[in-house]
């Protein structure tokens, strides 16, 4: 039976129970015990909202207990040391339904409410017998069996997501921070090229990534593995995109190394749950039910820069592989560990240039056309025949001038965002790297030359041996057609040029609309 | 008519090269494109042009010794329109889909049409008109199969677009090429025969120097039509040899039966004989080069597979049969349709000429060949052209 605890009373039946300096009747202990668990994270939400859970963790204890009459409940304790905390942790337990007790051991007396501004005490002591918890409420004396216990980590991470009231107008600007990206494997490279020209185009934005791999929680499950993306200044109109892509999937952190999925928010606020979450792991809490993503430890990102991979045989500028570790699994959790980037590619592809950029530096001249090359050559200075290098290739002539390349008005003209790279004038090479980078990885050293032809044709590395000088070519022996052949041993020409001959390979062509209409005409 | 036909279609046809194919040629399109190339504009047509020109010398010197640039004459536009045509059959566009008979019929009518230009007149004719078409059996084309997670993507004589191999890894794109060739592995359709029998009638040397091919089979009456040329005749004897004697004799004797036949639209009637008589003695006179131009000793008499193509006739012994039993079957019914007037039978040009159709005729067995009595009809035929000593060759 509860007696309120009168003003001034120092001497308390219930063990532990002392009057502070208001005195109020607090324990050493708080209790809060709730019928169902639901409305025990009702509870931690409401509480956590006002007290940092991280103060309180070293004593906390959610333990799940049976009644003497069957039924299981849940209680929570913690070690109070005053009565503004305790208070807090009432106000909350009380909107979430809950029961709130101090006390110490296995007594504990029903703390105090408006009815008793100082507390309670109880007339006698009940034998707790093979109890562990022994409540006195208003009403009735309760005692409970300790069932099991529930840490506070495994609460927080099975948690299901909340989905928020606003989350269809989830917008940047209600977003502080940088941004977490899961992307699923298959989209992973394209994503990087959206990000790399959206680099380009917002210097703001600054984006890391890697590759993480999930271990199978179980035999029935596989390993996925996935991109994991960091992005800081993320402008609104890509967050839109990014936010609104099947396969992709973003998330706001709410600490440094624990993210929440965008337009989502967690039953209890982490803000005040630090401790819960260790720092070397990243934790992202997906919207998918129990789809927490552990990463153990937490990846290392690098620069979105360091990870283009040349395609043709270049080397590429992947730092090593980053370590893997192992975390244990859950059903329920889903650990994963930072993956070898071993076989990430990403093309190197000729886009149209915003801007014309560049100064012509080398034409490429069909073959076709290369009797205009021969007219042309007898009206070339000889300063122009000295500084222009010429290459005969497969695809047609290659001239390449010693700086801007003038009085060549045909051909596929080109420009030189680096030295001895060559790009058709009016394209870039995307994604951006730095010109010098790429033609270093691509091997254009000692005077050789990468020639990007055109968007469909893979680059091309022209050794420095193949292009003379137009005045050397025009003196060498020459197989072109057209050339008059001299035979040396009888010295007479020979009647005939000579004429290669290819392949003869259809090339079926798009025939229109009604294609034998007026055919019989 | 603004088509680039020379630069993207005849100079491939002739020199190689991307051979496009595109909307099918009518008549009117061919005038067309044959008035407009006399005040043709275009560089790069005119330089194809050009370069048409001399690669189609280059096909000119290895008949005669002086060949001199071609111009693009009516028969070189025709000629090429047909076999654009013809390719155009295969199209996917148009041999693939509803309606795709009656479009391919159609097309062939029509090109029947611009097909139709009959044998050539001249020699010189003979060989423009094979500088055109010379490499016809070299056509090829290369169908891309790609494959991805849901499902094949057949690309006919087209490079597959980047649209279908975007997303590569993504999507598990596989390319699979088969390169055909044109004329044997897919071939002319066959409402269109008789398109690609009027373009061999009009351009009759490349079948001449391939009478192995098996579909349409050798022709004497079109065969004819550039044997009678002497100059001619002894070059493409001279690559009959190459071939090998015995199998192109046996291949030239069978279209020798279907001419006597009737089955072969030859010449009228009264020709019949002659033209006969002209074929078993080009024949023998395959064997008399056979004999003649192998100069190792011994062999002569040794085998007769006789043929001395090192890489001919080894297909079987029976190669040579049925151009043996036709000169058997000749020999008996007049001497002088195998053996010209001017050897003597005594020489040692006709002892091993003598000694190697003996060995055929032996080794053949001639006499109980099933073609016996039809090679004696045949010889009988001839021999009424009182054509008794070959003179013409």
């Amino acid at each position: 039976m509860l007696v309120r605890v009168g003003l001034g009373q120092s001497r308390f039946n219930v063990p532990g129970l002392a009057a502070d300096s208001r005195g109020v009747a607090l324990g050493r202990q708080w209790v809060a015990r709730f019928g169902a668990l639901d409305r025990l994270v009702s509870f931690m939400r409401l509480w956590s909202a006002e007290q940092i859970i991280d103060d309180v963790a070293a004593g906390l204890r959610i333990v799940q207990v049976r009644r003497e009459t069957g039924a299981r409940e849940v209680i929570l304790t913690f070690s109070v040391t005053s009565t503004a905390m305790a208070d807090a942790a009432a106000r909350a337990a009380r909107m979430a339904g809950g029961q709130c007790f101090t006390g110490s051991g296995k007594q504990f007396v029903a703390y105090r409410d408006g009815r008793a501004p100082l507390g309670y005490d109880v007339a006698a002591i009940e034998p707790s017998g093979t109890s562990d918890f022994v409540l006195y409420g208003q009403d009735q004396t309760t005692r409970h069996a300790h069932l099991s216990d529930l840490p506070l980590d495994k609460l927080l991470m099975r948690l299901d997501l909340q989905r928020d009231a606003t989350s269809a107008k989830t917008r940047r600007q209600d977003i502080d921070g940088p941004l977490f990206l899961r992307v699923r494997r298959g989209l992973g490279p394209m994503v990087v090229e959206y990000l790399n020209r959206a680099q380009r185009l917002f210097p703001e934005l600054s984006v890391k990534a890697t590759v993480c791999e999930t271990d199978a929680s179980s035999r029935f499950e596989h390993a996925t593995s996935f991109w994991l993306f960091r992005l800081e200044g993320l402008p609104p109109r890509l967050f839109r995109v990014l936010s609104g892509t099947p396969g992709l999937d973003l998330f706001a952190p709410v600490l440094d190394h624990v993210a929440i999925a965008v337009g989502y928010h967690h039953p209890i606020h982490l803000s005040g749950c630090r401790r819960q979450f260790p720092d070397d792991k990243l934790f992202l809490f997906a919207a998918a039910p129990g789809a927490l993503t552990v990463m153990s430890p937490a990846p290392v990102l690098v620069p979105l820069a360091d990870l283009v991979r040349f395609v043709g045989g270049v080397n590429d500028l992947i730092p090593g592989a980053q370590a893997q570790t192992s975390a244990a699994t859950s059903r329920a959790l889903v650990n994963a560990r930072p993956a070898p980037i071993a076989e990430w590619r990403v093309p190197i592809r000729l886009e149209a240039a915003p801007s014309g950029e560049g100064r012509a530096v080398a034409t490429l001249i069909p073959w076709r056309q290369s009797s205009w090359l021969r007219s042309l050559v007898y009206a070339l200075p000889p300063t122009a025949l000295r500084g222009y290098r010429v290459g005969l290739l497969e695809r047609g002539l290659l001239i390449l001038g010693p700086g801007t390349l003038d009085g060549f008005p045909f051909g596929r003209l080109f420009h030189a965002p680096a030295s001895g790279l060559l790009v058709p004038l009016g394209w870039t090479v995307r994604p951006a790297v730095p010109p010098e980078l790429l033609a270093a990885r691509l091997g254009a050293a000692d005077g050789a030359v990468i020639l990007f032809e055109n968007a469909d044709l893979p680059p091309v590395r022209i050794a420095a041996s193949v292009l003379l000088p137009l005045e050397a070519r025009i003196l060498a022996d020459s197989a072109e057609p057209g050339v008059l052949q001299i035979s040396l041993a009888t010295g007479k020409p020979s009647a005939l040029p000579h004429v290669a001959l290819s392949d003869i390979e259809i090339e079926n062509q798009a025939v229109g609309l009604m294609p034998l209409w007026r055919l019989g005409r | 008519m603004s088509r680039a036909f020379v630069s993207e279609f005849l100079l491939p046809l002739v020199r190689g090269g991307a051979l496009r194919v595109g909307r099918p040629l009518s008549v009117r399109d061919v005038q067309s494109l044959s008035e407009s190339a006399y005040f043709a504009t275009d560089p790069i047509e005119r330089q194809a042009t050009t370069l048409l020109a001399q690669a189609r010398q280059n096909q000119l010197a290895q008949w005669i010794a002086t060949p001199v640039p071609p111009t693009l004459d009516q028969a070189t536009w025709r000629l090429g329109a047909v076999v654009h045509n013809l390719l155009a059959m295969s199209h996917p566009s148009l041999a693939q889909g509803p309606g795709a008979e009656s479009r391919v019929e159609r097309l062939a009518h029509v090109t029947l049409g611009l097909a139709k230009l009959g044998p050539p007149p001249t020699m010189h004719d003979v060989l423009l008109r094979h500088s055109v078409i010379a490499r016809l059996p070299e056509i090829i084309r290369q169908d891309h199969t790609v494959r991805h997670r849901l499902g094949k993507t057949t690309f006919i004589g087209q490079r597959p677009p980047s649209r279908a191999l975007a997303l590569s890894r993504l999507r598990d794109v596989r390319v699979e090429t088969t390169r055909r060739i044109w004329l044997r592995d897919v071939g002319v359709p066959g409402t269109a025969r008789a398109t690609f029998a009027a373009l061999t009638e009009a351009s009759p040397l490349g079948e001449a120097i391939d009478p192995l091919r098996l579909d349409p089979p050798p022709s004497w009456s079109r065969v004819l039509s550039v044997l009678r040329f002497p100059h001619l005749c002894r070059a493409v004897a001279g690559r009959l040899c190459g071939v090998g004697v015995g199998r192109a004799g046996d291949a030239l004797t069978a279209a020798l039966y279907r001419l006597a036949a009737l089955q072969d639209p030859g010449p009228a009637d009264a020709q019949l004989a002659p033209a006969l008589a002209y074929g078993i003695q080009f024949l023998a006179h395959l064997v008399w080069l056979d004999v003649m131009f192998r100069q190792t000793p011994g062999r002569a008499t040794a085998g007769v597979a006789g043929d001395s193509s090192p890489h001919q006739d080894n297909s079987g012994s029976s190669a040579g049969r049925e151009l043996a039993v036709l000169l058997a079957a000749a020999e008996e019914a007049s001497e002088g349709l195998v053996w010209p007037p001017d050897i003597d039978r005594n020489s040692d040009l006709g002892q091993r000429f003598a000694r190697q159709l003996a060995t055929r005729y032996e080794r053949h067995d001639v006499h109980q060949s099933a073609h016996w009595s039809a090679a004696r009809r045949v010889a009988e035929i001839a021999l009424g052209s009182g054509m008794g000593a070959p003179n013409a060759i």
